[in-house]
Protein backbone atom coordinates (compact mmCIF):
# COMPACT_ATOMS: atom_id res chain seq x y z
CA UNK A 1 0.00 0.00 0.00
CA UNK A 2 2.82 2.23 0.87
CA UNK A 3 4.32 1.35 -2.50
CA UNK A 4 1.07 2.28 -4.13
CA UNK A 5 1.03 5.55 -2.23
CA UNK A 6 4.64 6.19 -3.22
CA UNK A 7 3.76 5.38 -6.79
CA UNK A 8 0.79 7.72 -6.53
CA UNK A 9 3.01 10.50 -5.23
CA UNK A 10 5.21 10.07 -8.29
CA UNK A 11 2.29 10.25 -10.72
CA UNK A 12 3.22 11.50 -14.13
CA UNK A 13 2.66 15.20 -14.63
CA UNK A 14 -0.70 16.16 -16.07
CA UNK A 15 -0.79 16.27 -19.84
CA UNK A 16 0.15 19.59 -21.28
CA UNK A 17 -0.09 20.86 -24.83
CA UNK A 18 3.04 20.29 -26.84
CA UNK A 19 4.49 22.68 -29.34
CA UNK A 20 4.53 21.24 -32.82
CA UNK A 21 7.84 19.92 -33.98
CA UNK A 22 10.09 22.47 -35.65
CA UNK A 23 9.56 22.03 -39.42
CA UNK A 24 12.47 23.02 -41.59
CA UNK A 25 11.93 26.57 -43.08
CA UNK A 26 12.24 25.36 -46.65
CA UNK A 27 10.59 28.43 -48.16
CA UNK A 28 12.81 30.87 -46.29
CA UNK A 29 15.94 28.90 -47.15
CA UNK A 30 14.97 28.64 -50.77
CA UNK A 31 14.15 32.33 -50.86
CA UNK A 32 17.55 33.17 -49.38
CA UNK A 33 19.30 30.96 -51.92
CA UNK A 34 17.47 32.65 -54.79
CA UNK A 35 18.26 36.08 -53.40
CA UNK A 36 21.95 35.24 -53.04
CA UNK A 37 21.98 33.95 -56.63
CA UNK A 38 20.37 37.17 -57.86
CA UNK A 39 22.84 39.26 -55.89
CA UNK A 40 25.78 37.30 -57.32
CA UNK A 41 24.41 37.80 -60.80
CA UNK A 42 24.06 41.52 -60.17
CA UNK A 43 27.64 41.68 -58.85
CA UNK A 44 28.84 40.16 -62.08
CA UNK A 45 26.67 42.46 -64.16
CA UNK A 46 27.65 45.64 -62.31
CA UNK A 47 31.31 44.77 -62.18
CA UNK A 48 31.82 43.56 -65.68
CA UNK A 49 29.29 45.25 -67.82
CA UNK A 50 28.14 48.45 -66.22
CA UNK A 51 31.52 49.70 -65.00
CA UNK A 52 33.28 48.59 -68.18
CA UNK A 53 30.68 50.29 -70.31
CA UNK A 54 31.58 53.59 -68.68
CA UNK A 55 35.14 53.30 -69.92
CA UNK A 56 35.56 55.37 -73.03
CA UNK A 57 32.21 57.12 -72.65
CA UNK A 58 32.29 60.78 -73.45
CA UNK A 59 31.15 63.27 -70.86
CA UNK A 60 27.51 64.29 -70.64
CA UNK A 61 28.09 67.53 -72.55
CA UNK A 62 28.54 65.53 -75.75
CA UNK A 63 25.06 64.08 -75.40
CA UNK A 64 23.59 67.44 -74.40
CA UNK A 65 24.99 68.78 -77.65
CA UNK A 66 23.15 66.05 -79.55
CA UNK A 67 19.89 67.03 -77.87
CA UNK A 68 20.39 70.69 -78.72
CA UNK A 69 21.23 69.90 -82.33
CA UNK A 70 18.25 67.64 -82.79
CA UNK A 71 15.80 70.14 -81.32
CA UNK A 72 17.27 72.97 -83.34
CA UNK A 73 16.96 71.10 -86.61
CA UNK A 74 13.27 70.20 -86.36
CA UNK A 75 10.27 72.48 -86.75
CA UNK A 76 7.56 72.31 -84.12
CA UNK A 77 3.92 73.32 -84.63
CA UNK A 78 3.46 74.05 -80.95
CA UNK A 79 6.42 76.34 -80.47
CA UNK A 80 5.85 80.06 -81.10
CA UNK A 81 8.13 81.23 -83.83
CA UNK A 82 9.86 84.55 -83.56
CA UNK A 83 12.01 86.09 -86.21
CA UNK A 84 13.69 89.42 -86.23
CA UNK A 85 12.67 91.95 -88.77
CA UNK A 86 15.35 93.56 -90.81
CA UNK A 87 16.35 96.98 -89.52
CA UNK A 88 15.22 98.70 -92.68
CA UNK A 89 11.79 97.16 -92.28
CA UNK A 90 11.48 98.48 -88.76
CA UNK A 91 12.35 101.94 -89.94
CA UNK A 92 9.70 101.83 -92.62
CA UNK A 93 7.08 100.73 -90.14
CA UNK A 94 7.99 103.48 -87.73
CA UNK A 95 7.82 106.03 -90.51
CA UNK A 96 4.44 104.91 -91.72
CA UNK A 97 3.10 104.76 -88.23
CA UNK A 98 4.12 108.36 -87.70
CA UNK A 99 2.64 109.53 -90.98
CA UNK A 100 -0.53 107.50 -90.51
CA UNK A 101 -0.58 106.47 -94.13
CA UNK A 102 -3.34 104.19 -95.07
CA UNK A 103 -1.65 102.37 -97.83
CA UNK A 104 -2.01 98.69 -97.45
CA UNK A 105 0.25 97.85 -100.31
CA UNK A 106 3.11 99.58 -98.50
CA UNK A 107 2.04 98.30 -95.13
CA UNK A 108 2.64 94.85 -96.38
CA UNK A 109 5.64 95.88 -98.39
CA UNK A 110 8.29 95.19 -95.88
CA UNK A 111 8.97 91.58 -96.51
CA UNK A 112 5.62 90.25 -95.41
CA UNK A 113 5.13 86.97 -97.20
CA UNK A 114 1.37 87.13 -96.96
CA UNK A 115 -0.08 86.98 -100.43
CA UNK A 116 -3.43 88.36 -99.42
CA UNK A 117 -3.42 91.91 -98.27
CA UNK A 118 -6.22 93.57 -96.54
CA UNK A 119 -8.09 96.31 -98.32
CA UNK A 120 -7.76 98.26 -95.13
CA UNK A 121 -4.53 98.23 -93.25
CA UNK A 122 -3.56 100.99 -90.92
CA UNK A 123 0.01 100.76 -89.83
CA UNK A 124 -0.81 101.99 -86.39
CA UNK A 125 -2.92 98.93 -85.89
CA UNK A 126 -0.51 96.39 -87.08
CA UNK A 127 -2.67 93.69 -85.64
CA UNK A 128 -5.16 94.25 -88.41
CA UNK A 129 -2.53 93.75 -91.02
CA UNK A 130 -2.22 90.35 -92.47
CA UNK A 131 1.50 90.53 -92.00
CA UNK A 132 0.95 88.85 -88.68
CA UNK A 133 -0.21 85.69 -90.27
CA UNK A 134 1.85 84.20 -92.96
CA UNK A 135 -0.76 82.15 -94.67
CA UNK A 136 -4.05 83.88 -94.26
CA UNK A 137 -6.07 82.10 -96.83
CA UNK A 138 -9.46 83.08 -95.51
CA UNK A 139 -11.94 83.00 -98.35
CA UNK A 140 -14.09 85.52 -96.60
CA UNK A 141 -12.64 88.93 -97.19
CA UNK A 142 -14.56 90.31 -94.28
CA UNK A 143 -13.06 87.93 -91.86
CA UNK A 144 -11.97 90.68 -89.54
CA UNK A 145 -15.48 90.81 -88.22
CA UNK A 146 -15.83 90.06 -84.56
CA UNK A 147 -17.98 87.08 -85.25
CA UNK A 148 -15.27 85.28 -87.12
CA UNK A 149 -13.11 82.97 -85.17
CA UNK A 150 -10.22 82.62 -87.53
CA UNK A 151 -6.97 82.86 -85.63
CA UNK A 152 -5.36 84.98 -88.30
CA UNK A 153 -7.89 87.67 -87.64
CA UNK A 154 -6.88 89.78 -84.71
CA UNK A 155 -10.49 90.48 -83.89
CA UNK A 156 -11.09 86.83 -83.40
CA UNK A 157 -14.06 86.28 -81.21
CA UNK A 158 -13.38 84.65 -77.92
CA UNK A 159 -16.96 83.59 -77.66
CA UNK A 160 -16.38 80.42 -79.58
CA UNK A 161 -13.44 78.71 -77.94
CA UNK A 162 -14.64 75.42 -79.27
CA UNK A 163 -14.13 76.54 -82.82
CA UNK A 164 -11.64 74.49 -84.69
CA UNK A 165 -10.14 77.59 -86.22
CA UNK A 166 -7.87 77.65 -83.22
CA UNK A 167 -6.25 74.46 -84.27
CA UNK A 168 -3.55 73.90 -86.78
CA UNK A 169 -4.67 70.57 -88.05
CA UNK A 170 -5.79 71.92 -91.33
CA UNK A 171 -4.03 70.33 -94.18
CA UNK A 172 -4.71 70.04 -97.85
CA UNK A 173 -5.60 66.43 -97.24
CA UNK A 174 -8.21 67.22 -94.68
CA UNK A 175 -11.74 67.42 -95.98
CA UNK A 176 -13.96 67.75 -92.98
CA UNK A 177 -14.99 71.11 -91.70
CA UNK A 178 -16.23 71.96 -88.27
CA UNK A 179 -19.23 73.96 -87.35
CA UNK A 180 -18.94 76.25 -84.43
CA UNK A 181 -22.26 76.49 -82.66
CA UNK A 182 -21.51 79.77 -81.02
CA UNK A 183 -20.61 81.71 -84.10
CA UNK A 184 -23.21 79.71 -86.05
CA UNK A 185 -21.16 79.46 -89.14
CA UNK A 186 -18.83 77.00 -90.67
CA UNK A 187 -15.42 77.89 -89.40
CA UNK A 188 -12.59 77.60 -91.79
CA UNK A 189 -9.55 75.72 -90.73
CA UNK A 190 -6.36 77.54 -90.00
CA UNK A 191 -3.36 76.97 -92.18
CA UNK A 192 -1.30 73.90 -91.88
CA UNK A 193 2.22 74.28 -90.70
CA UNK A 194 3.34 71.50 -92.97
CA UNK A 195 2.67 73.68 -95.99
CA UNK B 1 24.69 25.14 -46.96
CA UNK B 2 23.04 26.12 -43.72
CA UNK B 3 20.64 29.00 -43.35
CA UNK B 4 23.17 30.85 -41.22
CA UNK B 5 25.79 30.55 -43.95
CA UNK B 6 23.28 31.67 -46.52
CA UNK B 7 22.45 34.70 -44.42
CA UNK B 8 26.12 35.61 -44.15
CA UNK B 9 26.56 35.30 -47.90
CA UNK B 10 23.45 37.42 -48.42
CA UNK B 11 24.84 40.18 -46.21
CA UNK B 12 28.23 40.06 -47.94
CA UNK B 13 26.71 40.06 -51.42
CA UNK B 14 24.42 42.97 -50.54
CA UNK B 15 27.41 44.96 -49.30
CA UNK B 16 29.33 44.20 -52.51
CA UNK B 17 26.37 45.26 -54.67
CA UNK B 18 26.00 48.51 -52.74
CA UNK B 19 29.72 49.24 -53.05
CA UNK B 20 29.66 48.59 -56.79
CA UNK B 21 26.60 50.81 -57.22
CA UNK B 22 28.32 53.59 -55.32
CA UNK B 23 31.41 53.21 -57.50
CA UNK B 24 29.23 53.33 -60.59
CA UNK B 25 27.50 56.45 -59.30
CA UNK B 26 30.81 58.17 -58.71
CA UNK B 27 32.11 57.25 -62.16
CA UNK B 28 28.96 58.72 -63.69
CA UNK B 29 29.28 61.80 -61.53
CA UNK B 30 32.76 62.35 -62.89
CA UNK B 31 31.36 62.42 -66.42
CA UNK B 32 28.57 64.82 -65.44
CA UNK B 33 30.30 68.02 -66.56
CA UNK B 34 27.01 69.74 -67.41
CA UNK B 35 23.37 69.07 -68.11
CA UNK B 36 21.15 69.98 -71.03
CA UNK B 37 20.20 73.34 -69.52
CA UNK B 38 23.77 74.23 -68.67
CA UNK B 39 24.92 73.39 -72.16
CA UNK B 40 22.05 75.30 -73.81
CA UNK B 41 22.60 78.42 -71.71
CA UNK B 42 26.31 78.39 -72.40
CA UNK B 43 25.41 78.48 -76.08
CA UNK B 44 23.07 81.41 -75.76
CA UNK B 45 19.77 79.60 -75.69
CA UNK B 46 16.89 81.30 -73.89
CA UNK B 47 13.51 80.00 -72.91
CA UNK B 48 10.79 80.16 -75.52
CA UNK B 49 8.07 82.64 -74.79
CA UNK B 50 4.40 81.77 -74.99
CA UNK B 51 1.84 84.49 -75.47
CA UNK B 52 -1.48 84.30 -73.69
CA UNK B 53 -3.26 82.91 -76.74
CA UNK B 54 -0.48 80.87 -78.26
CA UNK B 55 -1.76 77.58 -76.90
CA UNK B 56 -5.49 77.37 -76.44
CA UNK B 57 -7.99 74.76 -75.47
CA UNK B 58 -9.85 74.26 -78.70
CA UNK B 59 -11.88 71.19 -77.78
CA UNK B 60 -13.42 69.76 -74.65
CA UNK B 61 -14.45 66.14 -75.11
CA UNK B 62 -17.30 65.48 -72.73
CA UNK B 63 -19.02 62.18 -72.31
CA UNK B 64 -17.27 60.06 -69.74
CA UNK B 65 -19.06 59.78 -66.41
CA UNK B 66 -15.97 58.81 -64.48
CA UNK B 67 -12.33 59.76 -64.15
CA UNK B 68 -10.36 59.51 -67.37
CA UNK B 69 -7.34 57.27 -66.87
CA UNK B 70 -5.77 56.86 -70.27
CA UNK B 71 -5.86 58.11 -73.85
CA UNK B 72 -4.17 57.43 -77.16
CA UNK B 73 -4.20 59.04 -80.60
CA UNK B 74 -4.38 57.27 -83.93
CA UNK B 75 -1.49 57.61 -86.30
CA UNK B 76 -3.75 59.46 -88.71
CA UNK B 77 -7.31 60.74 -89.05
CA UNK B 78 -7.11 62.45 -85.68
CA UNK B 79 -9.09 60.08 -83.55
CA UNK B 80 -8.58 59.51 -79.87
CA UNK B 81 -9.49 56.57 -77.67
CA UNK B 82 -9.98 57.19 -73.97
CA UNK B 83 -10.52 54.89 -71.01
CA UNK B 84 -12.42 55.86 -67.92
CA UNK B 85 -13.43 54.70 -64.47
CA UNK B 86 -16.99 54.57 -65.84
CA UNK B 87 -15.99 51.30 -67.46
CA UNK B 88 -16.05 52.52 -71.04
CA UNK B 89 -13.72 53.18 -73.89
CA UNK B 90 -14.78 56.08 -76.08
CA UNK B 91 -13.39 56.75 -79.52
CA UNK B 92 -13.59 60.41 -80.47
CA UNK B 93 -13.22 62.33 -83.68
CA UNK B 94 -10.84 64.93 -82.31
CA UNK B 95 -11.74 67.57 -84.87
CA UNK B 96 -15.50 67.43 -84.50
CA UNK B 97 -15.66 66.21 -80.88
CA UNK B 98 -18.05 63.51 -82.00
CA UNK B 99 -17.98 60.10 -80.39
CA UNK B 100 -17.62 57.41 -82.99
CA UNK B 101 -17.63 54.42 -80.61
CA UNK B 102 -18.50 53.83 -76.98
CA UNK B 103 -17.41 50.41 -75.76
CA UNK B 104 -18.73 49.04 -72.51
CA UNK B 105 -16.11 46.92 -70.83
CA UNK B 106 -16.58 43.68 -68.95
CA UNK B 107 -14.29 44.96 -66.24
CA UNK B 108 -14.90 48.57 -65.31
CA UNK B 109 -11.49 48.95 -63.67
CA UNK B 110 -9.63 49.90 -66.78
CA UNK B 111 -6.24 51.57 -66.48
CA UNK B 112 -4.87 51.82 -70.00
CA UNK B 113 -5.90 51.92 -73.65
CA UNK B 114 -4.14 52.08 -76.98
CA UNK B 115 -4.91 52.33 -80.68
CA UNK B 116 -3.54 49.80 -83.13
CA UNK B 117 -1.31 51.30 -85.82
CA UNK B 118 -3.99 50.86 -88.47
CA UNK B 119 -6.59 52.57 -86.29
CA UNK B 120 -9.02 49.67 -86.68
CA UNK B 121 -8.57 48.14 -83.23
CA UNK B 122 -8.18 49.31 -79.70
CA UNK B 123 -6.68 47.55 -76.71
CA UNK B 124 -7.31 48.10 -73.03
CA UNK B 125 -6.32 46.55 -69.73
CA UNK B 126 -6.71 47.01 -66.01
CA UNK B 127 -7.45 45.24 -62.77
CA UNK B 128 -8.75 42.17 -64.57
CA UNK B 129 -5.06 41.39 -65.29
CA UNK B 130 -5.87 40.95 -68.95
CA UNK B 131 -5.61 42.97 -72.13
CA UNK B 132 -8.75 43.08 -74.28
CA UNK B 133 -8.71 43.84 -77.99
CA UNK B 134 -11.74 45.29 -79.79
CA UNK B 135 -12.13 45.56 -83.55
CA UNK B 136 -13.94 48.82 -84.23
CA UNK B 137 -15.43 47.43 -87.43
CA UNK B 138 -17.07 44.49 -85.67
CA UNK B 139 -20.82 43.99 -85.69
CA UNK B 140 -22.31 44.98 -82.39
CA UNK B 141 -23.98 42.34 -80.26
CA UNK B 142 -27.57 42.25 -79.07
CA UNK B 143 -26.92 44.86 -76.42
CA UNK B 144 -25.30 47.19 -78.90
CA UNK B 145 -21.81 46.52 -77.59
CA UNK B 146 -18.73 45.76 -79.61
CA UNK B 147 -17.59 42.25 -78.68
CA UNK B 148 -14.07 41.45 -77.57
CA UNK B 149 -12.13 40.10 -80.53
CA UNK B 150 -9.21 38.80 -78.46
CA UNK B 151 -8.31 38.66 -74.81
CA UNK B 152 -4.68 38.40 -73.76
CA UNK B 153 -4.41 36.55 -70.48
CA UNK B 154 -1.33 35.54 -68.55
CA UNK B 155 -0.39 38.45 -66.36
CA UNK B 156 -0.59 37.71 -62.65
CA UNK B 157 -1.28 41.31 -61.77
CA UNK B 158 -3.07 44.36 -63.11
CA UNK B 159 -2.25 45.65 -66.57
CA UNK B 160 -1.00 49.20 -66.07
CA UNK B 161 -0.02 50.18 -69.59
CA UNK B 162 -0.19 48.85 -73.12
CA UNK B 163 1.16 49.91 -76.48
CA UNK B 164 1.05 48.37 -79.95
CA UNK B 165 4.44 47.93 -81.59
CA UNK B 166 4.47 50.79 -84.13
CA UNK B 167 5.29 48.96 -87.33
CA UNK B 168 3.71 45.65 -86.42
CA UNK B 169 -0.05 45.46 -86.30
CA UNK B 170 -0.07 42.16 -84.49
CA UNK B 171 2.25 42.85 -81.60
CA UNK B 172 1.55 44.57 -78.34
CA UNK B 173 3.57 45.22 -75.19
CA UNK B 174 1.97 45.42 -71.77
CA UNK B 175 3.31 46.35 -68.36
CA UNK B 176 1.89 44.90 -65.18
CA UNK B 177 1.68 44.94 -61.44
CA UNK B 178 3.20 41.46 -61.52
CA UNK B 179 6.62 43.14 -62.11
CA UNK B 180 6.84 42.07 -65.74
CA UNK B 181 6.33 43.38 -69.23
CA UNK B 182 5.04 41.04 -71.91
CA UNK B 183 5.25 41.05 -75.70
CA UNK B 184 2.09 39.52 -77.18
CA UNK B 185 1.04 38.17 -80.52
CA UNK B 186 -2.43 39.66 -80.81
CA UNK B 187 -3.63 37.31 -83.55
CA UNK B 188 -2.95 34.18 -81.50
CA UNK B 189 -3.26 35.67 -78.04
CA UNK B 190 0.05 34.09 -77.05
CA UNK B 191 2.88 35.58 -75.05
CA UNK B 192 5.98 35.86 -77.19
CA UNK B 193 8.33 37.06 -74.44
CA UNK B 194 8.20 37.95 -70.76
CA UNK B 195 10.54 40.66 -69.53
CA UNK B 196 11.47 40.48 -65.88
CA UNK B 197 9.79 38.35 -63.24
CA UNK B 198 11.82 35.24 -62.68
CA UNK B 199 14.85 36.57 -64.48
CA UNK B 200 17.37 38.80 -62.78
CA UNK B 201 17.64 42.48 -63.74
CA UNK B 202 13.88 42.74 -63.98
CA UNK B 203 11.86 45.25 -62.06
CA UNK B 204 11.47 44.41 -58.42
CA UNK B 205 7.98 45.83 -58.01
CA UNK B 206 4.98 46.88 -60.10
CA UNK B 207 5.69 48.14 -63.60
CA UNK B 208 3.57 51.20 -64.33
CA UNK B 209 4.41 52.38 -67.81
CA UNK B 210 5.96 51.38 -71.09
CA UNK B 211 7.17 53.24 -74.17
CA UNK B 212 8.36 51.70 -77.42
CA UNK B 213 11.12 53.34 -79.42
CA UNK B 214 9.60 54.52 -82.69
CA UNK B 215 13.06 54.64 -84.29
CA UNK B 216 13.85 51.06 -83.33
CA UNK B 217 10.79 49.09 -82.32
CA UNK B 218 12.92 46.30 -80.87
CA UNK B 219 13.68 48.56 -77.94
CA UNK B 220 11.29 49.70 -75.26
CA UNK B 221 11.62 51.26 -71.87
CA UNK B 222 9.56 50.58 -68.75
CA UNK B 223 8.99 52.57 -65.56
CA UNK B 224 8.28 51.03 -62.19
CA UNK B 225 7.44 51.52 -58.55
CA UNK B 226 11.03 50.45 -57.81
CA UNK B 227 12.02 54.00 -58.85
CA UNK B 228 13.90 52.84 -61.92
CA UNK B 229 13.38 52.80 -65.61
CA UNK B 230 14.72 49.84 -67.59
CA UNK B 231 15.55 49.40 -71.22
CA UNK B 232 14.62 46.13 -72.90
CA UNK B 233 15.43 44.51 -76.21
CA UNK B 234 12.47 42.43 -77.36
CA UNK B 235 14.90 39.92 -78.82
CA UNK B 236 16.58 39.34 -75.45
CA UNK B 237 14.00 38.76 -72.77
CA UNK B 238 16.38 37.28 -70.23
CA UNK B 239 17.71 40.55 -68.90
CA UNK B 240 17.28 44.29 -69.08
CA UNK B 241 19.78 46.05 -71.31
CA UNK B 242 20.21 48.86 -68.82
CA UNK B 243 18.74 50.20 -65.61
CA UNK B 244 18.36 53.93 -65.03
CA UNK B 245 18.57 55.17 -61.49
CA UNK B 246 17.91 58.64 -60.18
CA UNK B 247 14.27 58.99 -59.29
CA UNK B 248 13.25 58.86 -55.66
CA UNK B 249 9.77 57.55 -56.18
CA UNK B 250 7.58 55.49 -58.48
CA UNK B 251 8.24 56.12 -62.16
CA UNK B 252 4.70 56.65 -63.40
CA UNK B 253 5.43 57.61 -66.97
CA UNK B 254 8.11 56.96 -69.57
CA UNK B 255 8.23 58.32 -73.11
CA UNK B 256 10.92 58.24 -75.77
CA UNK B 257 12.40 61.51 -76.99
CA UNK B 258 11.65 62.05 -80.70
CA UNK B 259 15.22 61.18 -81.74
CA UNK B 260 14.90 57.70 -80.27
CA UNK B 261 18.20 58.04 -78.38
CA UNK B 262 16.82 59.50 -75.17
CA UNK B 263 13.72 59.12 -73.09
CA UNK B 264 11.87 61.08 -70.46
CA UNK B 265 10.35 59.92 -67.20
CA UNK B 266 7.79 61.30 -64.75
CA UNK B 267 7.73 60.27 -61.13
CA UNK B 268 6.07 60.39 -57.74
CA UNK B 269 9.05 62.45 -56.57
CA UNK B 270 7.57 65.32 -58.55
CA UNK B 271 10.33 65.47 -61.13
CA UNK B 272 10.67 64.59 -64.76
CA UNK B 273 14.05 63.48 -66.07
CA UNK B 274 15.75 63.00 -69.38
CA UNK B 275 18.03 59.97 -69.74
CA UNK B 276 20.39 58.99 -72.51
CA UNK B 277 19.32 55.52 -73.59
CA UNK B 278 22.68 54.23 -74.76
CA UNK B 279 24.87 55.44 -71.91
CA UNK B 280 22.51 55.64 -68.96
CA UNK B 281 23.45 59.25 -68.26
CA UNK B 282 20.84 61.42 -66.62
CA UNK B 283 20.94 64.46 -68.87
CA UNK B 284 18.46 66.75 -67.14
CA UNK B 285 16.09 67.04 -64.21
CA UNK B 286 12.88 69.03 -64.68
CA UNK B 287 11.82 70.09 -61.23
CA UNK B 288 10.02 72.96 -59.55
CA UNK B 289 10.79 74.30 -56.10
CA UNK B 290 8.17 73.40 -53.54
CA UNK B 291 7.61 73.76 -49.82
CA UNK B 292 9.56 71.70 -47.30
CA UNK B 293 6.71 69.29 -46.80
CA UNK B 294 7.09 66.34 -49.17
CA UNK B 295 3.34 65.88 -49.17
CA UNK B 296 2.98 69.17 -51.03
CA UNK B 297 4.97 68.05 -54.04
CA UNK B 298 2.55 67.16 -56.84
CA UNK B 299 3.42 63.93 -58.56
CA UNK B 300 4.13 63.77 -62.26
CA UNK B 301 1.55 61.41 -63.71
CA UNK B 302 2.11 61.62 -67.46
CA UNK B 303 4.53 63.07 -69.99
CA UNK B 304 4.84 63.67 -73.73
CA UNK B 305 7.41 65.38 -75.94
CA UNK B 306 6.53 67.77 -78.71
CA UNK B 307 7.54 66.67 -82.17
CA UNK B 308 10.89 68.47 -82.11
CA UNK B 309 11.57 67.62 -78.49
CA UNK B 310 11.71 71.28 -77.55
CA UNK B 311 8.71 70.97 -75.26
CA UNK B 312 8.08 68.39 -72.59
CA UNK B 313 4.47 68.35 -71.48
CA UNK B 314 3.98 66.95 -68.00
CA UNK B 315 0.68 66.37 -66.21
CA UNK B 316 0.57 66.53 -62.43
CA UNK B 317 -1.71 65.34 -59.65
CA UNK B 318 -2.75 68.90 -58.72
CA UNK B 319 -4.19 69.66 -62.16
CA UNK B 320 -1.16 71.50 -63.46
CA UNK B 321 0.09 70.66 -66.92
CA UNK B 322 3.48 72.19 -67.46
CA UNK B 323 5.13 72.78 -70.77
CA UNK B 324 8.84 72.51 -70.01
CA UNK B 325 11.37 74.02 -72.36
CA UNK B 326 13.55 70.92 -72.48
CA UNK B 327 16.67 72.82 -73.46
CA UNK B 328 16.71 75.32 -70.61
CA UNK B 329 14.67 73.30 -68.10
CA UNK B 330 12.15 76.05 -67.43
CA UNK B 331 8.38 75.92 -67.28
CA UNK B 332 7.23 78.10 -70.16
CA UNK B 333 3.51 77.52 -69.84
CA UNK B 334 1.07 75.99 -67.41
CA UNK B 335 -2.00 74.74 -69.23
CA UNK B 336 -3.61 74.35 -65.83
CA UNK B 337 -3.74 78.12 -65.49
CA UNK B 338 -5.23 78.82 -68.90
CA UNK B 339 -8.84 79.48 -69.73
CA UNK B 340 -10.95 76.31 -69.90
CA UNK B 341 -8.35 74.23 -68.14
CA UNK B 342 -9.08 70.99 -66.30
CA UNK B 343 -10.49 70.98 -62.81
CA UNK B 344 -8.77 67.90 -61.53
CA UNK B 345 -5.69 65.73 -61.71
CA UNK B 346 -4.19 65.31 -65.14
CA UNK B 347 -4.00 61.54 -65.52
CA UNK B 348 -2.84 61.17 -69.11
CA UNK B 349 -1.76 63.16 -72.10
CA UNK B 350 -0.51 62.63 -75.62
CA UNK B 351 0.50 64.45 -78.77
CA UNK B 352 -1.21 63.91 -82.10
CA UNK B 353 0.85 62.16 -84.75
CA UNK B 354 1.70 65.39 -86.56
CA UNK B 355 2.58 67.13 -83.31
CA UNK B 356 0.08 69.92 -83.82
CA UNK B 357 -2.22 69.15 -80.92
CA UNK B 358 -1.98 67.92 -77.36
CA UNK B 359 -4.77 65.98 -75.68
CA UNK B 360 -5.03 65.84 -71.91
CA UNK B 361 -7.26 63.58 -69.82
CA UNK B 362 -8.29 64.30 -66.29
CA UNK B 363 -10.06 63.05 -63.21
CA UNK B 364 -12.62 65.79 -63.95
CA UNK B 365 -14.05 63.30 -66.50
CA UNK B 366 -13.09 65.39 -69.51
CA UNK B 367 -10.50 65.35 -72.21
CA UNK B 368 -9.22 68.57 -73.68
CA UNK B 369 -7.36 69.30 -76.86
CA UNK B 370 -4.84 72.09 -76.98
CA UNK B 371 -3.40 73.56 -80.12
CA UNK B 372 -1.50 76.55 -81.33
CA UNK B 373 -3.63 79.68 -81.37
CA UNK B 374 -2.28 80.66 -84.75
CA UNK B 375 -0.43 83.87 -84.06
CA UNK B 376 3.18 84.05 -84.99
CA UNK B 377 4.95 87.00 -83.54
CA UNK B 378 7.30 89.00 -85.68
CA UNK B 379 9.58 91.24 -83.67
Amino acid sequence: MEAAAAAGSEAPPPPAPRSPPGYPDLCGRHRLQVEVQILNWEIGFLGQEELESLEGLQSVSGYCKEVNEYVGSHADPLVPLTKKRRKSCRIWRWLWAKLCFNMSWICCFCGCPCPQRRPICTCRHVKNCCCRCRHCGCPNKNCWKASCCRPCCSLRSLSCPECSCGCVWSCSKFTETCSCLKCSSTCCMSRCLCE
Amino acid sequence: MSVAELKERHIAATATVNALRERLKQRRQALLDTDVAGYARSHGKTAICFGSTDLVCCRTLQGHTGKVYSLDWTLERNRIVSASQDGRLIVWNALTSQKTHAIKLHCAWVMTCAFAPNGQSVACGGLDSACSIFNLNSQVDRDGNIPISRILTGHKGYVSSCQFVPDQETRLITSSGDQTCVLWDVTTGQRISVFGGEFPSGHTTDVLSVSINSSNSNMFVSGSCDATARLWDTRIASRAVRTYHGHEGDVNAVKFFPDGQRFGTGSNDGTCRLFDMRTGHQLQIYSQQHGNNDNDVPIATSIAFSISGRLLFAGYSNGDCYAWDTLVAEVVLNLGSLQNSHEGRISCLGLSADGSALCTGSWDKNLKIWAFGGHRRVI
